[in-house]
């Protein structure tokens, strides 16, 4: 250790420069990757919420007064699974752009809430909606009915998060605004979302089978979200394009390293040369030159983890003013370690492929 | 000339490098594109505003609903307009609402180019429209433009007086009808205009049209209703009291409350984010700068130790310090500007969406990307301050090495 200590400072111009490039070649990906998972969960939250199982249970000829009995149904038959309408897009006179969105049970899921309570109670007119709707609790009309509002939905993570939720409103399904259930009475058709972390498709079928039971006539078709939904999620062009910078900065940081390190490398080629003329085998050169960069890149992991912790501290704070998130999670830390590993080695790639092509009597008598 | 192929023979030693150094150039420059974009843009919003940032205050819905005020009348609109025209903090007002005028290609040919240009792409349409703001006479004496007030006597079918952008300098000269309707009377500045009171991008008017409002629509309820709740603007003195203009301009028992911006804070509040925005990329063109100067000093180091008998005996044989550093700054050059090109290309792919977007939109927004000459003037500049930088520290370097230890052993 002492020797890599002491070759480390014999060069250690050299070093800093690679200091500097690891740091900016870890610290982007940290950065990247906390920030890959905030628009995960950003994405989901705009689907009302992070499940392993979405599916689209589309109900045909349905009438309005079967509205009732389908939501009973739902909180009977659905233990592990949340159900509601597919986003309902209104233009209310007086609210302007909302999306309603029907609960058919609230077992497993609610909106998250900034302020007030969850809806309970599906015959008093109780609703849940975001900021643009309604910034505080107490009585509000939408589309010509009384409504009161419960709760103000939202995650506070930052402004992109809790607007996500400022156009939604949710109702049990029952108390939709009349003119919604007619108009759903006037096409026939519900669509729902189940979403579980257990596979749903028992509760699915039960439920299928008792509305069948019920109405014959009615038709259900399922389609399995998943694919839909990591489609969505690929194509988000503002994500990609924020997801872009810290890995152009990887790319131009570690492209740097591997400059600096073939310059530290033909300076030390004679170094090298003497050792391999000694019978230095070509796997003691390899350790000696990684275990170099591996100690440099170790330090400014160290160093990245630290700026990412005090930056953690601010995370709402930067995400509003840079639309990056920081945060410290236990999977990005070991990607980080990993990363080290992996940046360390690529450093030491163009060396090593130098250094095994030398020829010591060449390089000893420049 | 043999210095040139002499660079591209160093280079050609040292490929490996070389050609990561291009690759560093080509995506740090692209970005660096994509930031100058954004501040030129910036810039461009906070300097060249036809109307006064700081007077110019604008009448904005709280929402945006789909309601038709059909409980007025136009003597309510009116009411408000005398009010606001008495009031002593009011210089000004004016309305206007945008519209596209589509041009005829058929009755009157016109040039492919202007065609090309004026073909709006993003909305879909097939035939050339210019983009056209439609100004009221009190809008008028704001903006200080050339109409007189029989241009604001004329109705909607009549030939009608107007300014257009300077682009069209290229097609047409003063006095020329466009549609066997509207006569050119003068070029407008290269400016912009609120061509949207709720948004916060503006219509740039080299490639516009400015008409004086035809006096059917101006006394149009529908068009005046909208235009109150859209499309007002006021000249305001300093220190006005916004409270009571505020409330001025309420229509009685409206659901949807009307509340007045100013023009300059909402563009600086706009650049203010924008800029926040950009830390990261600016943070990225930073490193880049730092990275460059660093990659192409180390290469350059690297090739001279490779060439180092090269540039000793050519020192022995009475080449200058200052021959040799030329050498290495055309070496340089080269990957310089063949990273240059390259990241243009890598913009020009990447933002091709962006870019074609903005060509048809015409907007003044910090995301009017393009390619210009000013965009790469600044990128050029940048790229001129890496070279100088490095090749400073790269003389250092020639100037440490001596004559023997450079052509060793052939003393």
């Amino acid at each position: 250790m002492r020797q890599i200590i002491n070759d480390i400072w014999i060069s250690k111009k050299i070093f800093i420069m690679l200091f500097f490039g690891f740091l900016l070649t870890i610290l982007p990906i940290l950065i990247a990757l906390s920030t890959q998972s905030y628009y995960n969960e950003h994405f989901y939250q705009s689907k009302n919420g992070y499940f392993n199982y979405y599916y689209a249970l589309k109900m045909d000829r349905i009438q309005e007064e079967d509205l009732l009995h389908i939501q009973e149904l739902a909180s009977s038959t659905f233990e592990h699974s949340s159900v509601l309408t597919a986003t309902i897009a209104v233009t209310d006179p007086k609210l302007g752009s909302v999306q309603v969105i029907g609960l058919l049970n609230n077992k497993i899921w609610s909106p998250p809430l900034l302020e007030g309570r969850e809806i309970t109670s599906d015959q008093d007119k109780e609703i849940v909606t975001g900021k643009l709707i309604a910034d505080h609790t107490g009585t509000i009309q939408v589309l010509n009915q009384e409504y009161h509002v419960e709760g103000i939905a939202g995650i506070n993570k930052g402004r992109d998060m809790i607007n996500v939720y400022n156009s939604n409103l949710y109702v049990f399904l029952n108390e939709l605004p009349e003119q919604i259930k007619r108009e759903i009475a006037q096409k026939g058709v519900l669509p729902t979302v189940v979403r579980s972390n257990r596979n749903p498709e028992n509760e699915m079928n039960r439920f299928i089978s008792e509305l069948q039971q019920y109405r014959p006539e009615i038709k259900v078709t399922i389609e399995n979200l998943i694919p839909t939904y990591e489609k969505q999620k690929q194509s988000r062009q503002g994500v990609k394009e924020i997801m872009s910078y810290p890995y152009k900065l990887v790319m131009i940081a570690l492209l740097n390293c591997v400059n600096v390190s073939y310059l530290w490398i033909y300076l030390k080629r004679k170094e090298f040369s003497l050792r391999k003329a000694l019978g230095a085998s070509n796997l003691n050169l390899f350790v000696h030159i990684f275990s170099q960069l591996f100690l440099c890149a170790v330090l400014a992991a160290g160093c990245s983890f630290f700026i990412q912790w005090i930056l953690s501290k601010l995370s709402i704070k930067v995400v509003e003013t840079t639309t990056y998130f920081i945060s410290i999670d236990f999977s990005q830390t070991i990607i980080g370690i990993l990363a080290t590993f992996a940046v360390a080695l690529l450093t030491s790639v163009i060396p090593l492929l130098h250094i095994f092509r030398i020829e010591p009597a060449k390089a000893l008598k420049e | 000339m043999f210095r040139i192929k002499n660079a591209f023979l160093a280079l050609r030693i040292r490929w490996v490098i070389s050609i990561l150094l291009l690759i560093q150039f080509t995506y740090g420059l692209s970005t660096i594109t994509g930031t100058s974009n954004i501040f030129y843009n910036l810039h461009y919003m906070n300097s060249q505003s036809l109307l006064d940032l700081d007077s110019t205050y604008l009448v904005v819905p709280d929402k945006i609903t789909d309601e038709l005020q059909k409980q007025y009348t136009k003597n309510d609109v009116e009411e408000i307009y005398d009010n606001l025209k008495r009031h002593p903090d009011v210089v000004a007002y004016g309305t206007y609402y945008e519209d596209n005028v589509i041009l005829d290609t058929k009755a009157h040919p016109l040039d492919p180019q202007l065609i090309a240009d004026l073909t709006n792409h993003f909305l879909g349409l097939d035939e050339p429209i210019i983009r056209t703001i439609v100004i009221d006479e009190p809008y008028n004496q704001i903006l200080n433009l050339k109409f007189t007030d029989q241009d604001f006597r004329k109705n909607s079918n009549d030939e009608t007086n107007v300014l257009v952008g300077s682009y069209f300098k290229r097609y047409y000269k003063i006095g020329d009808i466009i549609n066997a309707q509207y006569k050119i009377i003068g070029f407008l500045p290269d400016k912009y205009i609120v061509n949207n009171n709720t948004s916060n991008v503006y219509l740039k008017l080299d490639k516009a049209m400015l008409i004086p409002m035809p006096e059917d629509i101006y006394t149009l309820y529908d068009s005046m209703i909208s235009r109150l709740q859209f499309n007002t603007v006021l000249k305001l003195r300093p220190g006005a009291d916004l409270d009571q203009l505020t409330q001025m301009i309420q229509l009685k028992g409206d659901s949807v409350p009307l509340g007045i911006h100013n023009l300059g804070e909402n563009i600086r509040q706009d650049i203010k984010v924008n800029a926040y925005l950009e830390i990261p990329q600016m943070v990225l063109g930073l490193s880049f700068i730092l990275f460059s100067v660093i990659g192409m000093v180390v290469t350059t180091i690297v090739s001279i130790m490779i060439r180092k008998r090269e540039f000793g005996i050519k020192l022995a044989l009475g080449e200058s310090e200052h021959g040799i550093l030329y050498q290495i700054i055309i070496e340089n050059l080269i990957i310089a500007v063949a990273g240059l090109g390259l990241s243009l290309l890598h913009f020009m792919w990447k933002y091709k969406g962006l870019l074609q977007f903005s060509s048809d939109m015409n907007l003044a927004s910090p995301l009017d990307y393009k390619a210009n000459g000013s965009v790469i003037g600044i990128v050029f500049i940048i790229l001129l301050a890496v070279i100088l930088i490095s090749n400073f520290f790269i003389y250092l370097f020639i100037r440490k090495q001596e004559l023997k230890t450079l052509i060793g052993g052939m003393e």
